[in-house]
């Protein structure tokens, strides 16, 4: 099978998925429209006496609910005729959402064997009514289904549709483009890209809409949890907690929206070049001035999803990642705007975009944040980067005079890391102490914490054994990653023609010394991800093949190389 | 200590580690430098206008929930 027949099949079937829900979204459109349409007609309806004949409450009883149904029937006269009628309400059905069925039948029996009244169709007095009156209750139960299950509904819909659309012409483009797979995406094609901003916004705003409106019926169970003094189930209102916070998300997404507007990447090398630069300038539509400069940050990051339905999860896995603070913008006498200037250095070995395949994409991703009054400016753009004819082994980035990039003392920054530089007659040590990554240490540390809990609590639960087990052996990991985090510590030393250095968890033991011939390499290496940000290692590879990692979350890769750099140069003497 | 002899009264004891964690938070505050208090002020009141906002939007949320209950 090809693969635009795979994706216009997945289409189909996401569309096939997306029919029942839109159905019941459908269906819901209808009760409300019809009981608007009833009662807009039964407005002019006659009242007349009516005589109560018989009066009941049925209750029809399921595990989820218990819903209830006055039922009535009643004799009346009109026009010197007699008819019996047995409609209760303007809407038909049993049902359990507020106390209108009990209360009804409560004032019904009331008036058994007495005269009550009844509205008569003047068109059609066979047809009548006891009461008249929308019930909002249900209507707003309705409206919520509607919203849920007809959003979703059409939401995947119009999904599919516009999927296929977009799919068609990315086959387009790929037969016109063969060779340049940057041009098959028309977000990239021009080499202007929008940031994400709006589509940030969108989606927390949409996913706080959801959720809130699923958890809503929350509210209506209160009474019943809180008579029930169900300890358990208060847990549930960890829901509208959630609520809250997706609400607050979504505002502060609006505020940077208002404030910031979008801003465009214009790149000046498209595609971004493996082996080579990725450069060009920021644009922003207002002026944007911050005291501490503008951080960049280009990252590769690897896209998964693993699981499906309920279970269904994405990982982010961040490959490669570098950032540097540029002091200022290129506008500086422009008050109406900014341009800030990007240039990156992308190595040999690092992936291309590839959004082949949706389980499982990689994505380039620049970003750029700005510590300014009020929100902070923060955009994102997910740029291409492939491998082109300049693609080279030897790439070095060029030093761009227009960008006055930061460039902390490398003293300063590794202080600012926690790590201590010693100063020997013939050479230096770096001292790397323990728990020097403390945020993510102490996240770690409040996540096992809460993933024991868990486990305690499956444990003395009557929850299959499979599952502590299962969450017991992920926990003993998290405790090794803890361990590892709060005691890893180790130095190295260089001098000329010699390395010497030691790293353990609770000792160093003895340090271990290779001679200049015997180093093959230092390497920065992809370590620990906390969040998005990329903390690196710092690995001496032996001649023999042997390697040795001496130290852990050091705070980002530029840092680590000049800190290789600076090792090499002492090692050559 | 602020929390040793709350044993045995469980709402003492939730009420002084919650000031404990405030104490904390002040001290911290209080140690920072300038510089960064008037950063912190700015974060935590735009932060705090966005939350008061979000409880708000709710709050008229639960109002129109309450009065479909009825």
């Amino acid at each position: 099978m090809t693969k635009k027949e795979s994706s216009t099949k997945g289409l189909g079937c996401l569309v096939l998925f997306a029919l029942p829900f839109a159905g019941v979204g459908v269906f819901m459109a209808y009760l409300i429209g019809a009981a608007f349409l009833d009662w807009a007609v039964m407005r002019s309806w006659e009242e007349v006496p009516a005589e109560l004949i018989s009066v009941n409450l049925r209750l029809s009883q399921s595990s989820d609910s218990n819903s209830a149904q006055a039922q009535a029937t009643y004799g009346y006269q009109y026009g010197g005729r007699r008819f019996t009628g047995s409609r209760v309400s303007l809407h038909k059905g049993s049902d359990s959402v507020g106390s209108f069925q009990k209360d009804t039948y409560r004032e019904l029996s009331s008036h058994r064997g007495s005269t009550f009244r009844c509205f008569v169709n003047p068109k059609n007095p066979a047809e009548a009514v006891l009461y008249r009156d929308l019930r909002w209750e249900l209507l707003g139960f309705y409206s919520i289904f509607l919203v849920v299950f007809g959003g979703a509904g059409f939401g995947f819909v119009a999904m599919g549709i516009f999927g296929g659309k977009k799919a068609k012409r990315e086959a387009e483009l790929k037969e016109r483009h063969p060779e340049e797979p940057w041009k098959h995406n028309d977000a990239w094609a021009t080499g202007k890209i929008v940031s994400t901003t709006k589509q940030v916004l969108v989606m927390s705003a949409i996913f706080a809409v959801v959720w809130n409106a699923i958890s809503s019926p929350l509210w209506f169970m209160i009474p019943e949890i809180v008579e029930n003094e169900n300890k358990l189930a208060l847990l549930a209102f960890m829901f509208p907690v959630v609520g809250v916070g997706l609400i607050f998300w979504a505002l502060r997404n609006f505020v940077r929206y208002k404030k910031f507007g979008e801003s465009v990447f214009e790149m000046r090398t498209l595609p971004g070049v493996i082996g080579g630069p990725l450069a060009g300038t920021i644009q922003t539509t207002v002026n944007v001035r911050p005291e501490d400069g503008f951080e960049l940050t280009l990252s590769s990051v690897r896209i998964r999803q693993t699981g499906s339905g309920k279970n269904r999860s994405t990982q982010e896995t961040v490959l490669w990642q570098k950032s540097h603070v540029i002091a200022r913008e290129l506008l500086v006498f422009d008050l109406r705007r900014s341009a800030i200037p990007v240039s990156f250095g992308i190595p040999i070995d690092a992936k291309a975009s590839d959004e082949s395949n949706a389980d499982d994409r990689l994505v380039w991703r620049l970003e750029v944040a700005a510590a300014v009054q009020g929100v902070d400016y923060h955009a994102t753009f997910e740029v291409p980067v492939f491998e082109t004819e300049e693609s080279s082994e030897n790439f070095r980035l060029a030093e761009d005079p227009s960008v006055e990039r930061v460039v902390p003392e490398l003293g300063k920054k590794l202080e600012q890391a926690g790590i201590r530089v010693e100063l020997l007659p013939a050479g230096k040590r770096l001292v790397f102490p323990r728990a020097r990554a403390l945020g993510p240490a102490i996240g770690l540390t409040v996540f096992f914490g809460i993933w024991t809990a868990i486990v305690y609590g499956l444990n003395v639960s009557d929850a299959p054994r499979i599952f502590p087990w299962l969450f017991g052996f992920f926990d003993v990991l998290l405790l090794l990653g803890v361990v590892d985090m709060w005691l890893y510590h180790g130095f190295i030393e260089a001098r000329a023609g010699e390395l010497s250095f030691a790293s353990g968890l609770l000792f160093t033991g003895a340090a271990q010394t290779l001679m200049r011939g015997e180093v093959q390499k230092l390497e920065a290496k992809r370590g620990t991800q906390s969040g998005n940000k990329l903390y690196y290692q710092l690995v001496v590879h032996e001649r023999g093949g042997k390697r040795h990692t001496v130290a852990k979350r050091l705070p980002d890769l530029e840092t680590t190389e000049r800190v290789i750099e600076n090792l090499e140069s002492i090692l050559r003497g | 200590m602020l929390l040793d002899d709350s044993r045995g009264d469980p709402l003492m004891f939730r009420a002084r580690a919650v000031v404990t964690i405030f104490l904390l938070i002040f001290a911290i505050y209080a140690f920072s430098p300038p510089e960064r208090k008037r950063r912190w002020a700015d974060k935590l009141r735009e932060l705090g206008k966005s939350l008061v906002i979000a409880l708000v939007i709710y709050w008229i949320y639960m109002l129109v929930i309450y009065f479909l209950r009825q």
